[in-house]
C-alpha cells in the first residue's frame, strides 16, 4: 500500500494533464462515462459539499476579511492592505515569527535526528524488541493536555524528578516556566517526548531497505557506518523530506502545548508567558482572533501563516530532488 | 562489522537458491572468525544498553504520572521529591485513626500517636497504653512515613466539582468527550468511505483533479478557515453546542478519504467488475463486496478519529464556553486553572484522560501502528 509519503510529492505536481482532457467536452461522452460521472460525484457529494462549505468558503472569507476592519457583531469596513501593512509594523508579529522559526529549526531537526537514531536502535535484533517499541510509541498518543500538564510537572523546580536528578550530578535546573530563554527548551523536551510515530514512521522505512543492497555492500566490505550513510539514510530521505513537511506545518500550527503552558505560571499569567518566549505564530493569532476579536487583523495573519507554510513546503519539495531519493 | 556468509544466509528474505548452494552449517568457504564472534556477544547487550537508555527518557514520565496521581496531598510537595508515594502511617487507637510519630525524648525514640496540636506542642499517646496522654513539643516528633499509594483520587480526581455549585466535574466532561468521539466516528466512516469509494472504484471524469483538491485540503492550515468557521456557527446560534465539533465530520476528512481510497485500491478490480458483469449497482459493490473486505481499515480510521476528537483542543475552545459542555481536554486545563496546587488530582485525571487510549492501543496495536505509518498522521 502506497503511504502518504510516496503521494503527496507526486500529487503536488501534476505532471499529466490527463484530468483536464478528461472534462473538455462533457457533450461528448459516452453513456457509461456519463453514468460514472454521476456515481462517482453522487458517491464523492458529502466531501464535494464538505470542502465547499468547510474549506473553500472559508478560506474565501478569512482573505476576504483579512481586507477589512471587522471585530465582530459589528459591520466590516474595507481598508484594502492595511492589515497586511500594520503586520509588518506589528512588532508581536515579529516576536511570534521568531519563535515559531525557532521551534520549527530545532525542534523539527532535534526530532528528526533523534527520531532516526531510536529508529536505529529499535531495529536492533536485541531480546524484548516489541516492549522497547510500544515503551517508545506510547508517550506519542498521550492526550496532548494531560502531557503537556505532565511536562509542567516533570519540570516543576522543586518538586519535580527532572530537577531531582539533576540535582543528583550537582546541576541547577533552571526555572523553566518563569525563565524565557527556558521555556521554549521545556517545550521541546515535551515535543521530543512525543515523537513515537515519527520513529515509528522511520522504523518502517528502516526495515523497507532492500536487504539484497546491504548484503551487497556488506560483501564489498562497507562497515556499519558506511551502510547508514550510502544506503540506508539516502532511501528514507523522502520519508525525511515528508517529516520535514509535515513537522514546519505541525509547528506553525503549535498551539495547545503553548496554551496550556502559559497558563501553568498561574491564572494571571497572560498567552505567551514568560515574556512572549511561548508567543507562538497560532498563540498570537488565537489572541488577536479571539481574544480581542480583531477578525480582520487575525484573518490577515491566517493568511500570512498560510502563505509561509505554502512557500516552505514549495520550496522543500524542489530542493528536495538534490537530496531525496525514490 | 562483518557478518559469517551462513549468518547472511539464514537470515529471513535471503534467495532460497542461495540458501541451498550454502547449506547452513557448512563453514567450508569462509571460516568464522573468533574475534567477530566475540564482538558479537558484546554487540547485544550495548544495544540493549542504548535501548534502555532511550526507554528511561520516555518511561520514567509515565512512572511520575502514576507516582504523583497515587500521593497524598501532603506527599506531592515534598523536597526532594520521591518516586514512591508515602503517607504518615496511621494507627487504630480507641476506635480512632490516629497518625504515628516517632518522638525522641531524652535520647529514647518511642512510637506515639499524636491527638492534637496546639502552639507547637503535642498530644501524644502511646498506641500500647491509650489511657495515659503525654504532652510533647512538636519539634521532637517527627512522622512516619509508609507507602501508601492513594487509590482515592481518582474517585476524588473524577467527583471533584470543579466550579463549585456547578455539580459539574470530571464524569460531565467524560461524558461530553464520548459524545462527541462517537457522531465524529459515525461521520467520518459514512462520508469518508463513500468518497473513497468514489476516488478508487469509479472512473469518473474529474476524479484526478477532484483527488488533488482532496490532497490538498491536507496542507490547508486549520487557522485559515477557523475565523469564518466561527463567525458562521455563531451567526446561526450554534456556538455552545456540539453541532460545529460533529457535523463537519459528516462532510468528509482529507486524512481518512485518502487512508480509505489507499485501501480500496489494493482490493481486486476483478471482484467489482464480476459483480457489475452480474448486474450488481455501485452502491451494491460498495455495500457488499467493498466495505466487508476493508474492516481492517475502517478500524484504523474509527481508532484515528476517536484519537483525534478526544485529543481536540482548538475546537471545543473556539466554540464551548458552558462548562456542562467541555471535553476532557478543556476540562482539565479549566481544571489545572481552579486547582493549580493538586498535582496529584490533575495527573490522576491525566490518567483518566489517557487510560482509553493506551488500552485502545493494547487492543489494536497493529492498527495502530499500520495507521501511523500510512499517514504520518499528527494531531
Amino acid at each position: 500500500m502506497a503511504t502518504l509519503t510516496d503521494q503527496v510529492p507526486s500529487a503536488l505536481s501534476p505532471k499529466d494533464k490527463k484530468w483536464w482532457t478528461d472534462l473538455r467536452s462533457p457533450r461528448k461522452w459516452s453513456r457509461t462515462t456519463r453514468r460514472n460521472f454521476i456515481t462517482g460525484i453522487s458517491f464523492a457529494s458529502l466531501w464535494i459539499l464538505g470542502f465547499l462549505f468547510f474549506n473553500l468558503y472559508p478560506m474565501l472569507a478569512s482573505l476576504y476579511y483579512s481586507f477589512t476592519e471587522y471585530h465582530i457583531l459589528k459591520p466590516k469596513i474595507w481598508v484594502g492592505l492595511a492589515n497586511y501593512v500594520q503586520l509588518f509594523h506589528d512588532p508581536l508579529f515579529y516576536k511570534a515569527l521568531t519563535n515559531t522559526t525557532y521551534m520549527v529549526i530545532v525542534g523539527v531537526t532535534m526530532s528528526l535526528l533523534l527520531s532516526f537514531t531510536f529508529a536505529v536502535f529499535l531495529n536492533f535484533k536485541v531480546p524484548g524488541q516489541s516492549i522497547f517499541r510500544v515503551i517508545y510509541f506510547l508517550p506519542s498518543i498521550v492526550p496532548t493536555v494531560a502531557s503537556t500538564l505532565l511536562f509542567i510537572w516533570v519540570l516543576n523546580p522543586n518538586q519535580g524528578y527532572l530537577q531531582m536528578m539533576l540535582g543528583k550530578f550537582g546541576i541547577v535546573g533552571p526555572d523553566w516556566f518563569k525563565d524565557p530563554n527556558w521555556s521554549k527548551p521545556g517545550l521541546l523536551l515535551l515535543s521530543l517526548w512525543g515523537m513515537g510515530q515519527t520513529i515509528m514512521i522511520y522504523l518502517s522505512g528502516l526495515q523497507d531497505v532492500p536487504r539484497s543492497l546491504l548484503e551487497a555492500a556488506e560483501l564489498d566490505g562497507a562497515s556499519w557506518f558506511q551502510r547508514l550513510r550510502y544506503i540506508t539514510i539516502p532511501m528514507v530521505s523522502p520519508i525525511t523530506l515528508f517529516m520535514i513537511i509535515i513537522g514546519i506545518i505541525g509547528m506553525f500550527q503549535y498551539f495547545t502545548q503553548a496554551y496550556v503552558f502559559s497558563h501553568a505560571g498561574g491564572a494571571a499569567s497572560a498567552l505567551g508567558s514568560p515574556l512572549q518566549s511561548t508567543l507562538f505564530y497560532s498563540v498570537y493569532l488565537y489572541s488577536i482572533g479571539f481574544q480581542q476579536l480583531n477578525l480582520g487583523y487575525a484573518s490577515a495573519l491566517a493568511w500570512i501563516l498560510f502563505i509561509i507554510i505554502m512557500a516552505c513546503t514549495v520550496v522543500m519539495l524542489r530542493y528536495s530532488t538534490r537530496w531525496t531519493y525514490y | 562489522m562483518k557478518k559469517n556468509v551462513n549468518e547472511i544466509i539464514d537470515m529471513p528474505g535471503t534467495d532460497p537458491a542461495l540458501r541451498s548452494l550454502h547449506p547452513v552449517g557448512s563453514e567450508t568457504i569462509f571460516k568464522s572468525r573468533a574475534w567477530y564472534r566475540s564482538l558479537k556477544i558484546l554487540r547485544s547487550p550495548f544495544q540493549l544498553l542504548l535501548l534502555v537508555i532511550g526507554s528511561l527518557f520516555f518511561f520514567l514520565p509515565f512512572l511520575w504520572m502514576l507516582s504523583t496521581a497515587l500521593k497524598s496531598d501532603l506527599d506531592i510537595f515534598r523536597t526532594p521529591p520521591t518516586w514512591l508515594p508515602y503517607d504518615i502511617k496511621y494507627v487504630n487507637v480507641n476506635g480512632q485513626s490516629l497518625p504515628l510519630y516517632n518522638v525522641t525524648q531524652n535520647g529514647l525514640t518511642q512510637q506515639l500517636a499524636s491527638i492534637s496540636m496546639k502552639k507547637g506542642v503535642g498530644v501524644f499517646v502511646d498506641p500500647a497504653n491509650p489511657n495515659q496522654q503525654l504532652n510533647i513539643k512538636m519539634i521532637y516528633a517527627t512522622p512516619i512515613l509508609v507507602v501508601s499509594p492513594r487509590w482515592a483520587n481518582f474517585i476524588d480526581a473524577i467527583t471533584t466539582v470543579n466550579q463549585p455549585g456547578s455539580g459539574i466535574n470530571f464524569f460531565t466532561y467524560i461524558k461530553n468527550s464520548l459524545i462527541l468521539s462517537f457522531f465524529n466516528i459515525i461521520g467520518t466512516l459514512i462520508s469518508c468511505t463513500l468518497a473513497g469509494y468514489a476516488f478508487s472504484r469509479v472512473k469518473w471524469p474529474g476524479r484526478d483533479i477532484m483527488f488533488i483538491l482532496v490532497l490538498s485540503t491536507m496542507m490547508l492550515p486549520f487557522q485559515v478557515t477557523m475565523i469564518p468557521l466561527y463567525v458562521f456557527f455563531s451567526k446561526i446560534h450554534w456556538t455552545n453546542t456540539f453541532l460545529p465539533l460533529t457535523v463537519p465530520a459528516f462532510f468528509g476528512n482529507a486524512f481518512m478519504i485518502f487512508l480509505l481510497r489507499q485501501f480500496f485500491l489494493t482490493i481486486p478490480e476483478e471482484m467489482c467488475d464480476a459483480a457489475r458483469v452480474d448486474g450488481a449497482s455501485d452502491w451494491q459493490i460498495f455495500t457488499k463486496i467493498v466495505l466487508p473486505l476493508s474492516k481492517p481499515v475502517i478500524a484504523t480510521v474509527t481508532i484515528f478519529t476517536f484519537l483525534g476528537t478526544w485529543n481536540d483542543f482548538l475546537g471545543p475552545l473556539l466554540y464551548l464556553n458552558n462548562p456542562k459542555l467541555f471535553t476532557m481536554s478543556i476540562g482539565l486545563q479549566d481544571y489545572q486553572g481552579h486547582y493549580s496546587a493538586s498535582w496529584n488530582l490533575l495527573m490522576a485525571a491525566s490518567v483518566i484522560f489517557t487510560v482509553p487510549i493506551i488500552v485502545a492501543f493494547f487492543f489494536a496495536q497493529r492498527t495502530f501502528i499500520e495507521g501511523v505509518k500510512l499517514t504520518g498522521l499528527k494531531e
